[in-house]
C-alpha cells in the first residue's frame, strides 16, 4: 500500500513537473494556493517570473500591502537556493472594500502576485532549482481567518530556457494589468485635518472616480470618502489627513492612484511629495452641463459671464436698485447726452470696482484654505443686516421721507447711492453689485464656478465680463441716441414712479431681515430693526435744527453700529420632518441602506434656491414622488458659511448654490447625477421615478 | 418649546457630525453612558480621576485570539489594575456578528479566559465603537485622569496573527502605562492599530 502511494506522490510530482513549473495547489480553506513559473527551463543569468495565486471562495477577500482600516497584507517567505534571487510582489490594483464604516484596501477573486527572480550566472547547467514558498495571508468576509500554506516548485536549469506558455500568459497579463510606476507631478498638504492631494501631467483615461490607495497606512483616513475634482490640467482629491501628519512627511510617499481608461479600472504608481507645492489642475469641468466651457473654457466662460451679467439686470433683488438708475437716466435723458454719458460709465466704473473688490477679496481669503464661494458677502450677517439697513435708507429715501441736499450727511452708501451725479452713479453701481450676488444668475453659475477654480488673472477676467454684462444696458443706453429721447419726458410721473419703487425697496429690506434671522436668530431681526428704527429717527431728527440734529447724527451712527452685534448662530433645523440635513456620511448611510438620495444644496440668500423650493420641490405632487420612490431628501444649507458644503460644491465645479444631486437607489457610482438650476416639477418627478 | 429648540438643534448637530468621527489625541473624551455584562450602567465620566483603558475585543477574531491565548491581554489587563487603571473590554459586534455577546456569554467568555478588566462593555448598536472610530481588535485607547485621550492605536509593533510575535513586540499601551506612572507624557500617541474589522451592524 505504502508503495503504491509512494508511486503515486512521484508520479504527481512527475506529472506537475512535466506540466511545466506550477506547483501543486494548496487549498488554505477559503483560498486555493499555488505557485506559476513562466519558465520550466531557465539559464543562468536570467530573470523569470514566479506568481502566486490565489483563488478566493466567493465574497471572501485579502489584502494589499497597505490593508485600509484593518486586516493584514498577503505575504510570501521564499526559501531558495543560493543560485536564485527574488525580488518584491508586483502588487494588483487593490480596491476599496467597505464593512459597515471601515474601508479596507484588498482583493476579491482571483488575484496573481508575480515576484521576478534572477538566477545566479554560476548556476550549473543542468542543476535543480527548488524553490519554496511560505504564503500567509488573513482572508476576510464576516469574520477573518489567518490561513497559510507552504508551496513547493522545481525548476531545471539549462542551457535553452523553456516558456510555459499558459503560466507566462497569464503572468504578463497579471504584470499588465498591476499598478506601474508612472513619472507624474504629484503634491500633497495637509491643512488640519483636510488633506489635499493634486496631480498633473496625468496619462488619458478617465479621473473623475479617481482614487489615492497611500502605501503608508497613517497618510490618509482610509474611512474618508475622497472627493475628486477634475481639471482641464489635472486631478485634485480631498480628503482627511491620518495621525502621520503630527510629525509630518519627509520622504516622499508612493501610492496608487486608480482610474478608468476605456472602462476599466486601472492605475499607476505615483510619487507624491508631501508638502510640496500644490499644483495648478486648470479648469474644472464636470461634464454635464458645461458644454460651452469644454469647447472654449475661457471664451465660453467670459460670453457666460457677459450674458449672465445681462441677465442679472432683471433679477428681483437688483431691479429695485436699477431702477433707481434708470431713473436718474430719465432725468438726463433730455438734458445733454455728455452728461448722461459720464453718469454711464461712473455707473460701470462703480460695477467693475465692485467686482473686482469682492474678487480680490474672495480670492485673497482662498488663498488662505479658507473654503469660500461666490455670495460670501451675504453668509455673514453683519453684512446682510448693512445691507437691510441700506435698503431701507434707500427706500425712505426714494418715498420722500428725506432729501439728500448738498452732501451734508454723505458718507453712507445710501445717500451717495441716491445722490445724483457722478459719485451717485458709482455707488448706484457698488449698491447694485453687492444686492445682485444672490441672484447670480443659472447662466452664471458654471461661469462663475469655473473662474474661481482658475489663476487669479482668468478669475479676474471672467468677473470683469461679468460686470460688463451687468453694465452694459446702461452704456448702450447713452450712446444710443434714438433709445434715449424715446424716454418719457421728464415730469411729475417722475415723483410718482420714485415713490412706488420705494416698495420694492422695502420688499428687499424685508427679504434679507429675514435671511438674518435665519442666520442670528430673533436677537439678529431685532438688532436690525432697531437699526432701522435709530435711522428713521436721525431721518426725521436731522431735519431739525440745533441740539436735535446731533442727536440725529448720534442715531446715525447707533443705526450703523447696530448690525455689528450680531451674532451668527448655529442652525436650527429648518427642514421639515420629511428633510435631513445633508452630510456626506449621511449620503453614505442611506445609500448602503439602498434608498435614493436627492441633495438641495441651496442658502437663505439665494432667490434661485427659494423658488426651486417654494414652486417645485415643495409642491405636492413632487413630496408626494419623494415619499412613493421612497427617496431622502437632504438639505445642505449654505446661508452661513461651511467648508464641507464649499468643498461638495467644488467637486461639482461649482462655487455657489443651487446645486441640485440626485443619486439614484441602488446605484453605485460614486458621483451624482446633477440636475439643472432652473428645476421643472415634471423633470424632479420624472428623475425620482426613473422615467426621465 | 426652549426644550424643543434644544432638541432640535441637537438632533441637527447629532446630524451634521459625522457618522465615524475620530477623537483626536490628546482631547477631552465626550461623556456617554454605556452597560456592561452585568447589566450595570457607566457613565466614561464615573471615572475621571483614574486611568481607562478601552480594548475593542472579538473573541473569534485571530489577532484577539493571539493576545488571550498567549496570556498577553489578561497579562496587561492585570498589571493595568495593579496601579488602579479602569479597563474596559468592548465588545461592538452586532447581533448575529462575530464576536456578539450578551452579558451571560461575555461572562462565560471572561471566565474561562480569565478575562482581569474592570467590565466588559456591551456595543451592539456600536455607538461607542463608532465614537471613538474603532476599527480594529484590538483597538486600543487610554484616556488619562482628566478625561483626555492620550494614546490611541495598536496593542503592539507587531501587526501579525501569529502569536509566537508577540515576544520581542513592543507593547505600545504598556510602554504608555508605565510612562505615564512616571508621570512622563506618553511618547508614541497614535499608531495605526490591526486586527480583523470590528463587526458593526452594515
Amino acid at each position: 500500500m505504502r508503495l503504491v502511494l509512494l508511486t503515486l506522490i512521484l508520479w504527481f510530482s512527475a506529472v506537475a513537473a512535466a506540466l511545466g513549473a506550477t506547483s501543486l495547489p494548496v487549498d488554505t480553506g477559503r483560498v486555493e494556493a499555488s505557485l506559476l513559473s513562466s519558465h520550466h527551463r531557465v539559464v543562468p543569468g536570467q530573470t523569470f517570473q514566479i506568481a502566486l495565486k490565489t483563488e478566493l471562495d466567493e465574497k471572501w477577500h485579502t489584502y494589499w500591502r497597505n490593508p485600509g482600516d484593518s486586516g493584514e497584507p498577503v505575504q510570501i517567505s521564499w526559501t531558495l537556493p543560493e543560485t536564485l534571487s527574488a525580488g518584491e510582489i508586483v502588487w494588483p490594483l487593490p480596491a476599496p472594500i467597505p464593512t459597515g464604516p471601515i474601508i479596507n484596501y484588498g482583493f476579491e477573486g482571483a488575484p496573481l502576485f508575480p515576484v521576478a527572480f534572477t538566477v545566479a550566472d554560476d548556476a550549473p547547467i543542468g542543476s535543480v532549482i527548488e524553490v519554496q514558498a511560505d504564503v500567509y495571508y488573513l482572508v476576510c468576509y464576516d469574520v477573518c481567518i489567518p490561513e497559510d500554506g507552504t508551496l513547493r516548485l522545481v525548476l531545471q536549469v539549462a542551457e535553452m530556457a523553456e516558456l510555459n506558455d499558459g503560466n507566462a500568459a497569464e503572468i504578463v497579463a497579471a504584470i499588465d494589468a498591476a499598478p506601474h510606476e508612472m513619472d507624474v507631478r504629484a503634491a500633497m498638504q495637509a491643512q488640519g485635518e483636510a488633506l489635499s492631494l493634486q496631480f498633473a501631467d496625468l496619462p488619458d483615461g478617465d479621473f473623475s472616480d479617481a482614487y489615492f490607495f497611500p502605501y503608508d497606512d497613517t497618510v490618509l483616513v482610509h474611512s474618508d470618502p475622497q472627493t475628486v475634482t477634475v481639471g482641464s490640467d489635472g486631478v485634485r482629491i480631498d480628503t482627511t489627513a491620518s495621525f502621520g501628519w503630527g510629525d509630518g512627511f519627509s520622504q516622499l510617499q508612493q501610492g496608487v492612484l486608480a482610474f478608468d481608461l476605456n472602462g476599466d479600472r486601472t492605475g499607476r504608481i505615483v510619487t507624491v511629495n508631501p508638502g510640496g507645492a500644490l499644483l495648478a489642475i486648470g479648469a474644472v469641468g464636470d461634464g454635464s452641463d458645461t458644454a460651452i466651457r469644454s469647447a472654449f473654457p475661457l471664451l465660453g466662460a467670459i460670453l457666460g459671464a457677459f450674458i449672465g451679467g445681462l441677465i442679472l439686470n432683471l433679477m428681483p433683488c437688483v431691479f429695485p436698485v436699477i431702477s433707481l438708475k434708470a431713473l436718474s437716466l430719465a432725468k438726463s435723458a433730455h438734458a445733454e447726452r455728455a452728461v448722461a454719458r459720464r453718469e454711464a460709465w461712473a455707473y460701470t466704473a462703480g460695477i467693475f470696482a465692485t467686482f473686482v473688490l469682492l474678487v480680490g477679496l474672495l480670492l485673497s481669503v482662498k488663498a488662505t484654505g479658507a473654503a469660500l464661494g461666490w455670495g460670501f458677502q451675504l453668509q455673514n450677517p453683519v453684512v446682510v443686516g448693512l445691507l437691510a439697513l441700506l435698503l431701507f435708507a434707500v427706500g425712505l429715501n426714494l418715498i420722500g421721507a428725506f432729501e439728500i441736499s448738498g452732501g451734508a450727511y454723505q458718507g453712507t452708501g445710501a445717500t451717495l447711492a441716491g445722490k445724483g451725479g457722478l459719485t451717485g452713479s458709482f455707488f448706484t453701481g457698488t449698491l447694485a453689485v453687492l444686492v445682485a450676488t444672490p441672484c447670480t444668475a443659472p447662466l452664471m453659475a458654471g461661469a462663475i464656478g469655473y473662474a474661481l477654480a482658475q489663476p487669479a488673472m482668468v478669475s479676474i477676467i471672467v468677473f470683469l465680463a461679468l460686470a460688463a454684462g451687468f453694465a452694459a444696458p446702461f452704456v448702450v443706453l447713452a450712446y444710443a441716441p434714438g433709445l434715449l429721447m424715446r424716454l418719457p419726458k421728464p415730469g411729475p410721473w417722475m415723483v410718482r414712479l420714485r415713490e412706488v419703487l420705494a416698495f420694492p425697496m422695502f420688499a428687499a429690506a424685508l427679504w434679507l431681515v429675514w435671511v438674518v434671522g435665519n442666520q442670528a436668530g430673533v436677537d439678529g431681526i431685532a438688532v436690525v430693526l432697531i437699526a432701522m428704527l435709530a435711522f428713521a429717527l436721525a431721518v426725521w431728527l436731522l431735519q431739525r435744527r440745533g441740539v436735535w440734529r446731533i442727536a440725529g447724527a448720534a442715531a446715525i451712527v447707533l443705526a450703523l453700529a447696530l448690525p455689528f452685534t450680531s451674532r451668527t448662530t448655529p442652525a436650527v433645523a429648518s427642514v421639515d420632518l420629511a428633510t435631513d440635513a445633508w452630510s456626506p456620511e449621511r449620503v453614505a448611510e442611506l445609500r448602503a441602506e439602498g434608498r435614493a438620495v436627492f441633495v438641495d444644496f441651496t442658502a437663505d440668500w439665494c432667490v434661485t434656491c427659494k423658488v426651486n423650493e417654494r414652486l417645485v420641490l415643495k409642491t405636492d405632487a413632487v413630496q408626494q414622488a419623494f415619499l412613493d420612490t421612497d427617496t431622502a431628501f437632504l438639505v445642505a444649507d449654505w446661508t452661513n458659511k461651511n467648508d464641507e458644503i464649499a468643498r461638495e460644491l467644488e467637486a461639482y465645479g461649482r462655487a455657489g448654490v443651487p446645486l441640485y444631486l440626485y443619486y439614484a437607489a441602488g446605484d453605485n457610482s460614486v458621483r451624482a447625477e446633477v440636475l439643472p438650476q432652473i428645476l421643472r416639477t415634471d423633470l424632479v418627478i420624472e428623475t425620482l421615478k426613473g422615467t426621465r | 418649546m426652549m426644550k424643543t429648540l434644544a432638541l432640535a438643534t441637537a438632533a441637527c448637530l447629532a446630524f451634521s457630525t459625522p457618522a465615524f468621527a475620530k477623537i483626536a489625541t490628546g482631547s477631552t473624551v465626550s461623556d456617554m453612558s454605556v452597560v456592561d455584562s452585568n447589566g450595570v450602567t457607566h457613565a466614561l465620566s464615573d471615572f475621571a480621576g483614574k486611568r481607562v483603558v478601552l480594548e475593542w475585543t472579538n473573541e473569534g477574531c485571530p489577532y484577539v485570539k493571539k493576545h488571550y491565548e498567549t496570556d498577553n491581554m489578561q497579562d496587561l489587563q492585570r498589571s493595568a489594575a495593579a496601579s488602579d487603571t479602569v479597563w474596559l473590554s468592548v465588545i461592538s459586534s452586532a447581533p448575529g456578528k462575530q464576536g456578539y455577546k450578551d452579558g451571560n456569554a461575555a461572562n462565560k467568555w471572561a471566565d474561562k479566559h480569565n478575562v482581569a478588566s474592570t467590565a466588559i462593555i456591551l456595543d451592539e448598536s456600536g455607538e461607542m465603537g463608532q465614537t471613538f472610530a474603532a476599527r480594529t481588535t484590538p483597538h486600543m485607547y487610554i484616556i488619562d485622569a482628566d478625561q483626555t485621550l492620550v494614546y490611541q492605536g495598536a496593542i503592539d509593533d507587531n501587526s501579525s496573527s501569529n502569536p509566537e510575535t508577540i515576544d520581542g513586540a513592543t507593547n505600545y499601551v504598556r510602554q504608555a502605562l508605565a510612562e505615564l506612572d512616571a508621570g512622563e507624557t506618553v511618547s508614541v500617541a497614535e499608531t495605526q492599530p490591526y486586527g480583523c474589522s470590528v463587526k458593526y451592524a452594515s
